[in-house]
């Protein structure tokens, strides 16, 4: 019997899970072999390639995936075809006779190791994805041999550090991931998190010591690692694991099944996103489209605007698998806390910035436009306040529209200033579709700082309040609600949305199969009973003790 | 033994009910609420009432999950999701036959209750709809079980309604919006057990007209 050891970390994913600890080396296996002197000019050659093949892997990956930005990974791939790396690569080969993948990696860990002891935590994270990109053509320049096809598909992936192309290659059949460095700032991490993989990062070496199968327990709520963990608590773990991976596999299975209440209401399940791995995901488990594509993600830390090509690189990935299916563009919402350095001492938010730049907008409307020509394209305001911005946009989508001989999408706007609800009557009038953001009007009703953790309870009376003015105004004029905030998946508040008349819902990628078991779990006219009876309530607490059965029967679903 | 007809007739008899003293209920309601109730009650079981017509055939519980369905989306207010909730539940509880006896009746007002209860959270001198409701349906069970035929053993009922109703008068509200008033809403009849106790009456009607 081995006690219990407790190996701290970060939480960079929340979940429990438990299984055989999986190393993936990356390319650490190297063959020591020297090159002999005449063979070195084709080992360089080979090495470029190798490094180019894997430039443009990730590339491809990249420009669909991340939530963070790809303008880091860019960086990486051009840091690729970096001068000093080349050099670096084609000395070590001529020099001193190592194999081209030696040389790609000794050559990529140097430029990593630079970026790690400049202390800067964006530029930790490029040291990640350099070390990333470095593995990938090392594994190329070896033959290949560790491939796709060898890595571990499954149980509990660990390794020194991962790129955030790595993590959307494992998939969502591994358990959970814990790694030995990893960057604060952690792209990897927040592919893990769309994804719904748990993750620690930051576990320290100790963690690659652990025996290949060996049993653990990752903690992604906690940040740590349990090795030789009690049996009670890895049983508890796997149970939670197996229940996480069985949610997934039943998300899959049910996703045929129509998201419609008990009593025959259809209810539209989408999916909010800001990468193709997440679109994957979201339709594998049935959602019907996508409900919010964040865009401005990508760009939070470019120093011009996005050009056009770099919009048609980002939506490419992503629109594609949503043809013939909805797909809802939110337009570029900086500011805030979203404000790239360009913008910096810039004023106002999400549409106002936008329209005060209209080469920007245009940009992104005639990239939107082209890339999304199969799709049900639908296109959505952030923060609008009033009319005016809804008929400018509608003037340069129209604009757009006709230049690129393409039908004009439909136009939406999002609902997440309490201005807006007032204007409600207005607004209805402007729009084909209303999307609810209840973060923002949840914490702007209420005087609560979004960004403080904390209870947002858009299930507060006074919030509901606005969501069926909304509701009222938009049904008047056959106008549909979409809510896409953090309430739609919530089992308090989802089913109060829906007894308020909202229509669609879109949600994380991977809650779309929960959520819709939960459609299929709701009496709609009771959900209507319960939303009347809450707009009366008198607070957030008092709506809970109403709506307790029924989340209760939901989570029970 | 009753059937779809007596839903249908019932609910038309409510919507008759509600529309008659439509001015009164909205007089009491203005004393402790907002003076919404006559106007709800009202465009409620007129929209049963067209949403029934609309029903070519269905069971009884049918019917009545469907009325209940209809108040729920078109009242405003807590009387909608309340009496709502109350007449799906009791529709429910008929189940898919087509026809029902007293038993099965009592069964269904007992159903309505608790769905009351439950989502409104009063009890009985709270000063709601609940004291009506509530010795309305124990006098019918207690009649039905001691073999009292059901014209008169709703008629017992129904006047059971009304005491409950008029014992709101002097009662302090502790549910709803009139609860608001604190002592104010004493000395005033709660509207909603009046519509209440007008619903009770109208069931008994429907049941001596037919027999």
């Amino acid at each position: 019997m081995s006690a219990e050891r407790r190996l701290a970390g970060v939480p960079a994913s929340p979940g429990l899970a438990a299984g055989p600890a999986r190393h993936w080396t990356a390319a650490t296996a190297l063959d020591a072999a020297r090159v002999e002197p005449p063979e070195r000019p084709a080992a360089v050659v080979e090495a470029n390639t190798a490094l180019q093949t894997a430039a443009a892997e990730v590339e491809a990956l990249a420009a669909g995936l991340n939530e963070a930005d790809a303008e880091i990974l860019i960086t990486g791939v051009l840091m690729a075809a970096d001068p000093t790396l080349l050099a670096g690569v084609e000395r070590a080969i001529l020099d001193q006779g190592l194999s081209a993948a030696a040389a790609i990696l000794s050559s990529t860990e140097e430029q990593a190791a630079l970026l790690d002891s400049l202390g800067d935590e964006m530029l930790a994270a490029r040291a990640s994805d350099v070390r990333s990109l470095g593995h990938r053509a090392a594994r190329l320049a070896s033959g290949g041999s560790d491939g796709p096809a060898s890595r571990p598909t499954e149980g509990i992936i660990v390794a020194h550090d991962l790129g955030p192309a790595d993590v959307a290659e494992l998939g969502t059949a591994i358990s959970a991931i814990a790694l030995a460095s990893g960057g604060i700032t952690g792209h990897a991490a927040i592919v893990a998190r769309s994804l719904g993989i748990p993750m620690v990062v930051g576990v320290g070496a100790a963690l690659l010591a652990l025996p290949e199968g060996a049993e653990v327990i990752v903690d992604g709520d906690a940040g740590a690692v349990l090795a030789d963990p009690e049996v009670g608590h890895f049983e508890a773990a796997r149970s939670a694991s197996a229940a996480r991976q069985q949610a997934t596999q039943q998300a899959k299975a049910m996703s045929s099944l129509p998201a419609v209440t008990r009593d025959g209401v259809r209810v539209v399940v989408l999916a909010n996103v800001a990468g193709a791995a997440e679109v994957e995901a979201a339709l594998g488990a049935g959602a019907e489209g996508v409900g919010l594509l964040r865009t401005e993600l990508s760009f939070l830390d470019r120093s011009s605007w996005p050009t056009a090509l770099d919009h048609r690189l980002f939506f490419e990935p992503i629109l594609a698998p949503l043809e013939g299916r909805t797909a809802t563009v939110r337009l570029l919402d900086f500011g805030g806390d979203k404000t790239p350095p360009f913008l910096s001492g810039q004023h106002g938010r999400g549409i106002d910035i936008l329209l005060r730049h209209p080469g920007a907008l245009r940009d992104q409307l005639s990239a939107m436009l082209a890339a999304g020509r199969g799709t049900h394209l639908h296109v959505l305001v952030p923060m609008v306040y009033e009319v005016r911005q809804l008929r400018a946009v509608r003037a340069a989508l129209t604009e757009s529209a006709a230049a690129a001989g393409v039908p004009v999408p439909l136009l939406g706007a999002m609902i997440e200033v309490p201005a807006a609800v007032t204007l409600a009557d207005q607004v209805v009038r402007e729009v084909d579709f209303l999307s609810i953001g209840t973060n923002d009007l949840t914490a702007l009703q209420l005087g609560l700082d979004r960004a403080e953790p904390g209870a947002k309870p858009a299930h507060h009376p006074a919030v509901l309040r606005l969501i069926d003015t909304v509701c009222r105004a938009a049904h008047a004029v056959g106008v549909t609600v979409a809510v896409c905030g953090e309430s739609a998946s919530d089992p308090t508040a989802m089913p109060l949305l829906l007894g308020l008349g909202v229509d669609e819902l879109s949600v994380g990628s991977s809650r779309v199969g929960r959520v819709r078991a939960w459609v299929r779990a709701v009496d709609h006219a009771e959900a209507t009973a319960l939303a009347g009876l809450a707009l009366l309530a008198e607070s957030a607490q008092d709506v809970e003790k109403l709506v307790e059965p029924l989340r209760t029967a939901l989570l029970a679903s | 033994m009753m059937d779809a007809a007596t839903i249908t007739t019932w609910m038309n008899e409510i919507a008759g009910a509600v529309r008659a003293e439509r001015d009164y209920l909205i007089q009491l309601d203005a004393a402790i609420g907002d003076g919404d109730h006559g106007i709800n009650m009202t465009r409620g079981f007129d929209a049963v009432v067209r949403a029934l017509a609309q029903e070519e055939d269905g069971t009884p519980g049918k019917l009545l999950t469907l009325a209940g369905k209809t108040l729920v989306s078109s009242v405003g207010g807590a009387s909608g999701p309340l009496w709502g909730s109350a007449l799906r539940r009791g529709g429910r509880a008929l189940g898919d036959a087509p026809t029902f006896d007293d038993g099965k009746l009592v069964e269904a007002l007992q159903a309505a209750l608790a769905a009351v209860v439950d989502l409104g959270a009063a009890v009985l001198g709270d000063k709601t709809m609940v004291d009506a409701m509530d010795p309305a349906v124990a006098t019918l069970r207690r009649e039905v079980d001691a073999g009292t035929v059901l014209p008169v053993a709703l008629r017992r009922a129904a006047e059971a309604a009304e005491v409950g109703m008029r014992a709101t008068i002097p009662l302090q509200a502790r549910k709803g919006r009139a609860s608001y008033l604190g002592e104010r809403s004493i000395g005033h009849q709660d509207p909603g057990a009046t519509s209440t106790a007008l619903i009770v009456r109208a069931l008994e009607r429907t049941v001596a007209g037919s027999q």
